[in-house]
């Protein structure tokens, strides 16, 4: 941690006071502007247009990990480590497809539960909660120690204070706000991430040159722009891997589904994909900056806000906070909305309280929105592991429901019991290769065995599904 | 583990790397794949099906 803050602290709270007015107020303003019933709570009307869709695919896929550790990863690996990132996309983009089939097999349903549940039976069911829960809360717990570690090296802010604050607004306006204020929030949010960073990334580049860095990194450096760098080689395909088991089978992208038109959900997604691409390349390359002019950098995953203080004095410190705190309400907020849709869809109308009303499950997505935020604020009370390395930890659950999700949805041979299996043993071996060989393995042999159980057991003994079953849900 | 016997480290991640490389490979057809098996039918008429084999 630096030893002086990079924001006086006067503006930093001032800063903290504005933007949580403000996400408060828009989100409370969106939320209002509904007929006010479950679907338009969890899925804004499922009427959501290409442009707010784009932009809340963008918003909730650049979270704190994507400011905070792609720069801290192209510090430590170079090129791959911004490359490697990027392949992070491949989540987004492959889902493109899925999608369209989502949309028109399922046209009333509210989750990625929901299809789990009809096409694998309870069981599958059962281990795919276990396993996205387990995500939710790894991907929460990162979050709110990033926003604790964001505000303590940029304002000297207490840990606890930061997380808390951040935590505190999301959960505010996204319970006020529903799926409505967050889409729309996440527009605004995206709009201000994509815009400052191009301008960090200008401004940096313009002072030292793109010559200048690839010299001094040559001259000193030389491992950061091998691309036989092993770590870097091991890294790659794990984190598209990862990427595409987050984005399959997690609720934040298909309550998108859901909530969006029809005729934009393809297009939602690929140009979500390419918005955020730009992302991990261009912070990642600005921490390439850091490496050239040799900046003292006392934890790696804070190397973001010190180059960009030190490139563009306070005025740059200002707008990390602006990106960061942006970037980690955005994430929040969806992972809290599409939770909270997915626990009182899931769990209180299918299994705790089947045949509630749809205004009973609304309040109680609203109850689950302030139980997640409160225990989210509790498990990241104490800042314990690099946020990459937790996360890597979860890699080796979600990317086990790679082949389950994308086979079930396309092929009726798909099996109920290979596709239990299949996350089940694709988890243990990834949690194996986490602790055994590296953790950037963990994704890649989750989803290797999981494929190959899914696809040989599909084989071996085909179901027979009948495709119009997932038409109710 | 019997894999760092006889393979360098860049051997190791060059071989994982593969690994990688493959199953993405795998992951991306079989999406294809599907994505061509159904476009422009009914979403609940199997192609296979209608043609009398699963």
């Amino acid at each position: 941690m630096t030893d002086a803050p990079l924001l006086d602290a006067g503006i930093a709270w001032f800063l903290l006071v504005a933007f949580s007015v403000l996400w408060i107020a828009l989100g409370v303003w969106w939320g209002k502007r509904g007929k006010g019933d479950a679907d338009d709570y969890l899925l804004a009307g499922r009427n959501i247009g290409l442009a707010l869709s784009t932009a809340t695919l963008m918003a909730s896929w650049v979270t704190g990990n994507t400011t905070l550790a792609a720069p801290e990863v192209g510090y430590t690996l170079g090129l791959w480590g911004m490359l490697g990132y990027a392949l992070a996309g491949l989540g987004l983009f492959l889902f493109a497809p899925l999608a369209i089939r989502i949309k028109r097999l399922m046209p009333t349903a509210r989750t990625s539960g929901d299809f789990v549940r009809l096409r694998y039976g309870r069981v599958c069911w059962a281990v795919f909660l276990l396993i996205t829960m387990a995500y939710t809360l790894g991907f929460l717990i990162t979050q709110g120690m990033g926003a604790g570690l964001l505000l303590q090296a940029l304002s000297g802010f207490d840990y606890r204070l930061g997380m808390v604050s951040v935590i505190g607004v999301s959960t505010t306006y996204t319970l006020f706000g529903g799926m409505r204020g967050v889409v729309g929030t996440d527009f605004i949010q995206s709009l201000l991430i994509m815009a400052l960073l191009v301008l960090v990334a200008v401004l940096g580049y313009g002072r030292i040159s793109v010559d200048e860095v690839y010299g001094a990194l040559a001259a000193e450096h030389p491992s950061r722009l091998n691309m036989l760098l092993p770590a870097g080689l091991l890294f790659a395909w794990n984190t598209g891997l990862f990427s595409m088991g987050e984005v399959f089978h997690n609720n934040i992208w298909w309550s998108r589904v859901f909530a969006s038109r029809p005729s934009v959900v393809f297009r939602s997604f690929i140009l979500g994909g390419l918005a955020w691409t730009t992302v991990p390349i261009v912070t990642g390359a600005i921490a390439l900056m850091a490496l050239a002019t040799n900046l003292e950098v006392p934890q790696v995953n804070m190397v973001f806000p010190l180059i960009t203080a030190q490139l563009l004095g306070s005025g740059g410190a200002i707008v990390v906070f602006i990106i960061i705190f942006a970037s980690l309400t955005s994430t929040l907020d969806s992972l809290l909305a599409a939770s909270a849709d997915l626990i009182a869809e899931d769990v209180v109308a299918h299994w705790l309280r089947p045949g509630i009303s749809d205004a009973q499950i609304r309040q109680a997505a609203r109850l689950v929105v302030v139980g997640l935020g409160l225990l989210t604020m509790l498990l990241s009370w104490q800042y314990f592991t690099s946020m990459y390395q937790l996360l890597l930890f979860t890699g080796a659950l979600v990317a086990s429901t790679i082949w389950p999700i994308a086979m079930g949805l396309y092929w009726p041979q798909a099996n109920r019991q290979a596709a239990t299996a299949a996350m089940v043993l694709g988890s243990i071996t990834g949690l194996l290769a986490y602790g055994l060989v590296a953790p950037y393995c963990a994704a890649l042999v989750s989803a290797a065995v999981s494929a190959g159980v899914m696809g040989l057991g599909s084989h071996w003994n085909p179901e027979r599904f009948e495709w119009r079953l997932l038409a109710d849900r | 583990m019997q894999i760092e016997c006889c393979m360098t480290e860049l051997q190791q991640a060059l071989l994982i790397f593969a690994i990688g490389a493959l199953v993405t490979l795998a992951t991306v057809i079989m999406i294809a794949r599907g994505h061509a098996r159904w476009h422009g039918r009914d979403p609940y008429d199997d192609p296979n099906r209608a043609a009398g084999h699963d």
